[in-house]
């Protein structure tokens, strides 16, 4: 019986293996590009779910919702905006040809792109199938010392531990370039949020108003559960995140942002709580965002709530697009 | 206790299956909508049953049931709003026999 069920894992993983490649495969080569959005949300599904075939929950869920969920639907924003651009243009809805029965006239299939990928990809890959072929069994890393110093760390989930700790800097930075990737995708564009063309029905709203309060608990949930089990600041703010996404396109309880004066300091919050976190560190240890021991775990929760609101609001402004505008609803 | 569950996760994946059958088969959206949302739902909702069962835990299968809930309104709202768009997209449902 053990053996049946360790063969049937062998064959799930390498079915797994085998789907990612080949969804990546028709990902890359569909010509219709809704096809290869919803391909690719697929794909993150796979993705989480070898994650968790490798034991790394806390990717799972991060892979799951904002992998598979949120970059989803940030596809699926751009390619509206590339459709109504393409209506602007043209005069015509972009699958018009389609609807009126012509098929647009075949491309004639390039080789030259596909020559030099193969070219490129190939010795990376030999070199990387011969490292993981050569390395030892079992390589231990850092792993022994960041478990030796998980008491003092002030977190029981090794994960948390190194994202959080020993490993701030990584995280500051993550989070900084999160709050960039907002700023530049803010100053893209101005106005308000594109309305759908009909009234929104009474299922949405239904579903907005018994899921918002449910993900605004399960964001809590998983923030205060990063500390001892899988969780963090990033799944949870991917879940209010997705939350946030569901009541911009219900549209009636858009949030009035004024100004958005809010909105942008809950942004930074993120950035900001590790800076006083690192200059508290320097002042009382010596070390810019070095916290250990009793301490260490207050630290690590304000940083952890105030980094889940700035993740938050980074990814439904990046789903929005646009800054809050001034004076409507945003 | 074990062939109940092991029988319910069979036929929750029939369900599955069944599902997918008729999505790739069926010959408009709407009936397709139908496939996935009822089939699926329904195989889910028996999968999670047989994992409920066999979690032992009082706490782990609410929220396995709380997950299949979940699941249905998020996998009902879509299927309103793809027939929705279909409908004023004017896709016109298949008559034919």
């Amino acid at each position: 019986m053990d053996g049946t069920l360790s063969g049937l894992l062998v064959g799930l993983d390498v079915a797994l293996a085998g789907m990612l490649v080949g969804f990546a495969a028709m990902m890359l080569t569909t010509p219709n590009l809704f096809k290869s959005i919803v391909l690719f949300i697929v794909f993150g599904l796979l993705m989480a779910i070898t994650w968790a075939r490798l034991g790394a929950i806390d990717v799972a869920i991060a892979e799951a919702a904002i992998g598979a969920g949120l970059t989803g639907a940030l596809f699926l924003n751009a390619r509206r905006d590339l459709e109504t651009l393409h209506q602007r243009r043209r005069g015509e809805r972009w699958d018009a040809a389609g609807t009126r029965g012509e098929t647009l006239p075949a491309e004639p299939r390039r080789w030259g792109p596909w020559l030099a990928c193969a070219v490129a990809t190939v010795p990376i890959l030999l070199i990387v199938a011969w490292v993981v072929l050569t390395a030892p069994a079992r390589l231990e890393g850092m792993g022994p010392e960041a478990f030796a110093a998980l008491d003092d760390s002030g977190v029981r989930n090794p994960v948390t531990a190194v994202l959080l700790n020993f490993r701030a800097y990584d995280t500051v930075l993550e989070i900084t370039v999160l709050l960039l990737a907002v700023v530049a995708a803010w100053s893209q564009r101005v106005g308000a949020f594109p309305k759908a063309d009909g009234p929104p029905g009474p299922v949405l709203h239904a579903a907005v108003r018994l899921l918002t309060p449910l993900a605004v608990l399960v964001g809590g949930y998983l923030v205060w559960r990063g500390t001892h089990a899988p969780g963090g600041a990033f799944q949870a703010g991917a879940v209010l995140a997705g939350a946030g996404v569901l009541v911009l396109l219900g549209e009636r309880w858009l949030p009035r942002c004024g100004r958005g004066g809010a909105m942008r300091l809950g942004l930074a919050a993120g950035v900001l709580s590790f800076v006083v976190a690192g200059l508290a560190g320097l002042f009382m240890d010596g070390r810019f965002l070095f916290y250990r021991g009793a301490r260490a775990a207050g630290w690590i929760v304000a940083i952890d709530v105030a980094a889940t609101v700035s993740i938050a609001l980074a990814l439904i402004g990046l789903f929005a697009s646009r800054p809050p505008a001034r004076g409507e609803d945003a | 206790m074990d062939y109940v569950t092991v029988a319910l996760a069979l036929t929750g994946l029939s369900f599955f299956l069944g599902g997918t059958v008729g999505l790739l088969r069926f010959p408009d959206v709407y009936m397709r909508l139908h496939a996935m949302t009822k089939a699926d739902n329904l195989g889910l909702g028996l999968l999670i049953a047989s994992l409920a069962l066999r979690s032992g835990s009082v706490f782990v299968a609410a929220k396995l049931l709380l997950i299949w809930v979940l699941v249905l309104v998020a996998s009902t709202t879509a299927c309103h709003l793809i027939a929705r768009t279909a409908l004023e997209g004017s896709i016109e449902p298949w008559t034919e026999r």
